[in-house]
């Protein structure tokens, strides 16, 4: 049964299934790699004569246990794409443009010994192309909101977002809310406590002051999307493994696919019981 | 390269053949017959594609991370020669996942080289029909990838490239949604997320300024050098910009769409014009992107597309004026391509279009508008839809909206209509009018239904001048049926009718039909239309009236109706004449001037010598005069056009004290003479006798239904004034006869006033009159003879003259009196239909001992 998980098969299918918005991963989790009980089902519809023997050579081609979409968003000029390449590239870029529409980055982080993908979304601000960044909220993992200390402006406009965030995302999406440009000490307009109480207000599952300029905290919060991403997933994937573990391992009727027999054993045991 | 590894011999076959693919040097390309051994093994072992593509996959996944772009090259390569070979391979769904799992890793790269690389393999991958379906294969990540490649600006990581990247990404989304729609089971390509983001990012490059400028020349891509690139070439020339790509990815897109995806799909055009602010004028853009989707979606969904803008401009209805004109403004210039399909839905897309004119006139008329001109020129563009979208239909269709126009038109009847009623009225006339130009009269009959020249009628003599202007117009486009109106819109008096070059045909016989029905009808609306001239716009209402004429004698000239145009002429004549009105000297001299010209133009068209010399006599009579506006000769020589009478007396100059300004009864040498005319007629054949029935308004019009004539006072009534004889129409009994003769038509200010001074004349129909019921049956039974008609009414016109003239007054009313005692059955008939009693009122009004009473009756009250 394990060698079926690991197939070459199952492999190739998992990255179309990590896009998947999470609440379509309701019952089976399908973006887990490794437990989908619809993996299996393609499994045996089309490899049935596939040898375990290629297993192991498909550890390169997985070369990340889970994949993350990052979406981030925010008043236009609050240093969105900023954050993003000082994450990415390590840089700053000077004289950044507007974004247009919207720009993508991918990088690889560990978490404990978990290699993950963040695919960072890096949306426009401009109001002209809300409608083009809002569609890229849906299948978002998490969300972060961004806003600039040094403009009360940005901040004021977070209702704003979150009611798009609302009603274009998923509902179970991480939400981190980021105040950007610490650096600006001088001409910081919204003090730390009003940003993490409105986080708080507002259920953000994070908070965190950042700069891209000086890099602080640039990194930690990248890492901390995807160790609380990777925690949920694993959470996850744990109750998926119990469950499935209970199903295979044992015929009693809790949890797992009921099957006929067990079914029809349970009804008579308790037929028998109450007699 | 591997020889020397030890493990060589026991690596599988696929891998040695994969791995000899490879060449040795870097500057190499890839080896072709090591290439088409590959191919060979592939096609003749299926069952090892699969791991062909795993292994190519791995290598090209690792020589990327390695940073060995010639290397990558090659196992994209063969990837795509594979994929084209073995296109009909059992095992290609497998091996396309690899593909695309290499297609993923290449855009995940962030090098524009490698992204390139991607797309176009991606394309070959889409340009592949696959036998078996992949129900788990999803598109989202290369719909997200090519939507941001799509919005690459030189900013980012693209540099100078980013118009090839924006190609690259466009071409990716057409490749995905080639891929999808060929595939049944791939329906979710046309859901809202897919579409929210292919939507937008093809009109964001379509809505960039090329180099090229303008959208009327992004047809014709010119060739860029940057775009010379060794991967482009095999594209074309014709896909060089993101532009013109952009443009064919949209027409693509929508031609495939579905009636069931069409809201997916356009549901973004919409929120991408309202966010991008391509509504507000002019709306080239959007005009564009609406005309390429009219014309590239299935025909019979067009309508869909039409309903589309107009609920959009329902939601927009309390947006800025300009967004509605740019929205109206798409759909004038996209109806009439759409036009052919709309079919059940016409009437309801022309009611919400007029439904939006009325909101914007009562939005005007609110005052809490702030830009009117604005939302002048909204419903200017409302109105070139409505008309734009009629020119599509087919002409039966025409009449139909142009019925609806009219059905639409408010309070024709009540005098106390709002100013903003007036207001809609005027701005619907101007429809109506826009309609009309787009419709062909083929027969009469066909577009004036009753219902319909009815409303035209009376519109031709509502308050508003412009209405009454307008609704003329509508009857010239009605009545022109060989673009004669161009020449007779601003008619001189032309020495010789050739010149004006006028196409006249024989009047059909339905026709003939028609204007015996309404001529009638429509000589007393020119009568009073020209009555109620504005002074302040006089040339420009007496030259519609002339024009109006000019047509029905052309369009219609046959034996009745000209006769009919000429009393018409005569008694316009009259009308100029009559001290009792209080026009201008120019309003007289204006309705002498059309008569002349009339009388001259269909003098000449009926060929009759006689009458060309009368009409040439008065002429060069009044010319010599010098009344200053009559001079018609002068005004030939000055300018063909110049009619102006206004404008000829400041060419006059100063007119010397005394002269007269206008023409009396006395003139008789300036007057054009009823007796001659008549004889002219007689001499070339014509029935002239019903030219001597002098033109009476309370007879031919739609009597006491809402007729607002009125009656500047009560001493228009005067029996020696010699034009109250009565009227030929079926009379039979003097008290029937109409003394209403007032023709100085003021405007009403209100319906009360009006029916204050209506003078009810005959309330009951004419076959009333009738005696007995075998009168009554001998009428309706009696088939319809106009010639038998008229000599009738001749008759009786004689008769009842004589009675007149001949006998005392008081004797007439004794006699009449008891005539009325002894017409018993007519007068309970009278009282059965008209109960409310006004006949008896009516007909002490009308008469003549009492005129004055007219003030002293208290009507009930529903005539207030």
């Amino acid at each position: 049964m394990l060698f079926h998980f690991m197939s070459p098969l199952a492999l190739s299918n998992s990255y179309f299934l990590a896009f998947r918005p999470r609440e379509e991963k309701s019952q089976p989790r399908l973006s887990t790699p490794r437990f989908s009980s619809q993996r299996t089902l393609f499994l045996t519809e089309n490899n049935q004569k596939k040898l375990p023997f290629f297993q192991a050579r498909h550890h390169w081609m997985e070369d990340y246990k889970y994949l993350f979409k990052v979406v981030l968003v925010g008043n236009a000029g609050v240093g969105k794409t900023c954050l993003v390449r000082k994450f990415t590239q390590g840089i700053f870029p000077p004289g950044q443009s507007a974004t247009i529409g919207v720009d993508f980055m991918i990088k690889t982080v560990k978490v404990g010994n978990d290699k993950i993908k963040l695919q960072i979304w890096d949306t426009a601000g401009q109001e002209r192309f809300r409608s083009i960044t809002q569609s890229y909220y849906r299948s978002a993992h998490a969300i972060v909101l961004v806003y600039d200390v040094s403009c009360q402006p940005s901040f004021d406009c977070l209702p704003e977002w979150l009611g798009e965030i609302e009603s274009y995302a998923n509902r179970r999406v991480l939400k981190i809310l980021v105040g950007n440009k610490v650096d600006k000490g001088d001409e910081r307009e919204v003090p730390e406590r009003i940003g993490r109480d409105f986080s708080d207000v507002n259920h953000f599952d994070y908070f965190l002051e950042t700069s891209a300029l000086d890099a602080t905290n640039v990194d930690q919060l990248f890492e901390q999307v995807a160790t609380r991403l990777t925690n949920d997933m694993k959470i996850t994937d744990e109750r998926v493994h119990q469950y499935r573990a209970d199903a295979t391992n044992s015929s009693s009727n809790q949890g797992g696919p009921i099957k006929l027999i067990d079914r029809a054993q349970t009804q008579l045991n308790s037929c028998c019981s109450r007699q | 390269m591997n020889g020397l590894c030890c493990c060589t011999p026991c690596k599988p076959r696929y891998r040695r053949l994969v791995d000899s693919i490879y060449p040795r040097a870097v500057t190499d390309g890839l080896l072709h017959s090591n290439m088409q051994k590959l191919t060979f093994y592939a096609i003749s072992h299926p069952e090892k594609l699969e791991r062909i593509g795993e292994y190519l996959v791995m290598r090209m996944v690792r020589d990327l991370s390695r940073q060995r772009p010639v290397q990558v090259k090659i196992a994209v390569e063969a990837m795509d020669q594979l994929l084209q070979a073995c296109h009909s391979s059992p095992s290609l769904p497998q091996f396309s996942e690899n593909h695309l799992r290499m297609v993923q890793r290449l855009l995940e790269s962030n090098n524009a080289k490698m992204e390139q690389l991607a797309t176009d393999s991606f394309v070959t991958f889409s340009n592949i029909e696959e036998s078996s379906p992949s129900y788990h294969r999803q598109y989202d990540f290369f719909i997200d990838k090519f939507s941001q490649m799509c919005h690459a600006n030189p900013q980012a990581a693209y540099g100078e490239d980013f118009r090839l990247a924006r190609c690259a990404g466009l071409r990716g989304l057409r490749g995905v949604v080639w891929k999808s729609v060929t595939d049944d089971l791939h329906p979710n390509i046309w859901e809202q997320q897919h579409m929210d983001k292919i939507v937008p990012s093809i009109l964001f490059n379509l809505q960039e300024p090329d180099d090229n400028g303008g959208f009327s020349s992004s047809h014709i891509p010119k060739f860029d050098n940057n775009f010379t690139d060794s991967t482009q070439s095999h594209r074309g020339d014709d896909e060089a910009t993101p532009k013109v790509l952009s443009d064919r990815c949209l027409r693509e897109l929508m031609g495939k769409a579905s009636f069931g995806s069409l809201r997916a799909v356009i549901e973004p055009v919409l929120k991408h014009m309202d966010l991008h602010k391509r509504w507000s004028p002019p709306p080239s853009f959007a005009i564009h992107v609406f005309r390429a989707i009219i014309y590239s979606i299935q025909s019979q969904n067009s309508y869909f597309v039409i309903q589309e803008l107009i609920n959009h401009l329902d939601s927009m209805c309390s947006a800025d004026a300009s967004t509605r004109i740019g929205i109206a403004t798409v759909l004038s210039s996209i109806v009439s391509i759409a036009g052919t399909s709309i079919g059940p839905l016409l009437l309801s897309i022309f009611n919400s279009l007029l439904k939006h004119l009325r909101t914007s006139v009562d939005f005007e008329r609110s005052g809490k508008c702030s830009d009117q001109p604005a939302e002048k020129m909204y419903q200017e563009a409302l109105i070139n839809a409505m008309g734009d979208f009629a020119n599509a239909l087919p002409d039966y269709q025409k009449v139909e909206m142009m019925m609806f126009t009219v059905g639409n038109i408010p309070n024709l009847d009540e005098r106390k209509s709002k100013q903003g009623e007036e207001f809609l009225q005027h701005v619907l006339v101007k429809t109506l009018l826009k309609v009309a130009t787009k419709y062909r009269t083929a027969y009469l009959a066909t577009v004036f239904t009753d219902s319909f020249l009815d409303t035209l009628l009376r519109l031709a003599l509502v308050r508003d001048p412009q209405v009454r202007l307008a609704t003329q117009q509508i009857f010239h486009t009605l009545l022109d049926r060989h673009d004669n109106a161009a020449n007779l819109v601003h008619l001189g008096y032309e020495l010789d009718v050739a010149d004006v070059q006028l196409t006249v045909e024989k009047c059909s016989r339905a026709d003939q039909m028609f204007m015996r029905k309404h001529i009638g009808d429509i000589t007393y609306m020119l009568w009073r239309a020209a009555a109620a001239a504005d002074e302040t716009d006089l040339s420009t209402h007496a030259d519609a009236i002339l024009c109006t004429m000019s047509l029905l004698c052309i369009e219609v000239g046959f034996e009745e109706s000209l006769v009919e145009l000429f009393r018409l002429s005569m008694a316009l004549q009259r009308l100029a004449l009559d001290t009792k009105q209080n026009f201008s000297d120019a309003k007289r001299n204006s309705i002498h001037n059309i008569v002349a010209k009339y009388m001259n133009l269909s003098a000449q068209l009926i060929a009759n010598p006689s009458l060309c010399q009368q009409v040439q006599h008065v002429v060069a009579c009044r010319a010599q005069r010098g009344i200053p506006g009559l001079n018609l000769l002068l005004s030939v020589k000055e300018s063909p056009m110049n009619d102006d009478p206004l404008s000829s007396t400041a060419v006059n100059g100063n007119i010397p004290e005394g002269t007269p300004r206008t023409i009396t009864e006395s003139d008789h040498a300036l007057l054009f003479n009823i007796e001659d005319v008549a004889e002219s007629l007689k001499a070339s054949g014509k029935d002239a006798s019903r030219l001597f029935v002098p033109f009476d308004m309370s007879l031919n019009g739609r009597d006491g239904n809402g007729d607002n004539w009125q009656r500047e006072d009560g001493q228009n009534f005067d029996s020696t004034d010699g034009r109250e004889s009565p009227d030929g129409y079926k009379t039979v009994g003097i008290d029937d006869v109409s003394v209403d003769m007032s023709v100085d038509w003021t405007p009403p200010i209100s319906r009360k006033q009006s029916r204050r001074n209506t003078i009810f004349s005959i309330v009951n129909p004419p076959k009333l009159n009738a005696s007995t019921v075998d009168d009554l049956k001998a009428y309706a039974n009696a088939s319809f003879d106009p010639i038998e008609e008229d000599r009738k009414e001749k008759e009786l016109t004689g008769s009842i003259l004589s009675e007149i003239r001949n006998t005392d007054f008081e004797e007439r009313v004794n006699t009449n009196e008891s005539l009325n005692e002894r017409g018993d059955l007519s007068k309970s008939i009278a009282r059965l239909l008209v109960r409310n009693g006004e006949t008896t009122k009516v007909r002490d009004i009308g008469r003549p001992t009492k005129p004055k009473n007219v003030f002293e009756i208290e009507l009930p009250s529903f005539a207030y």
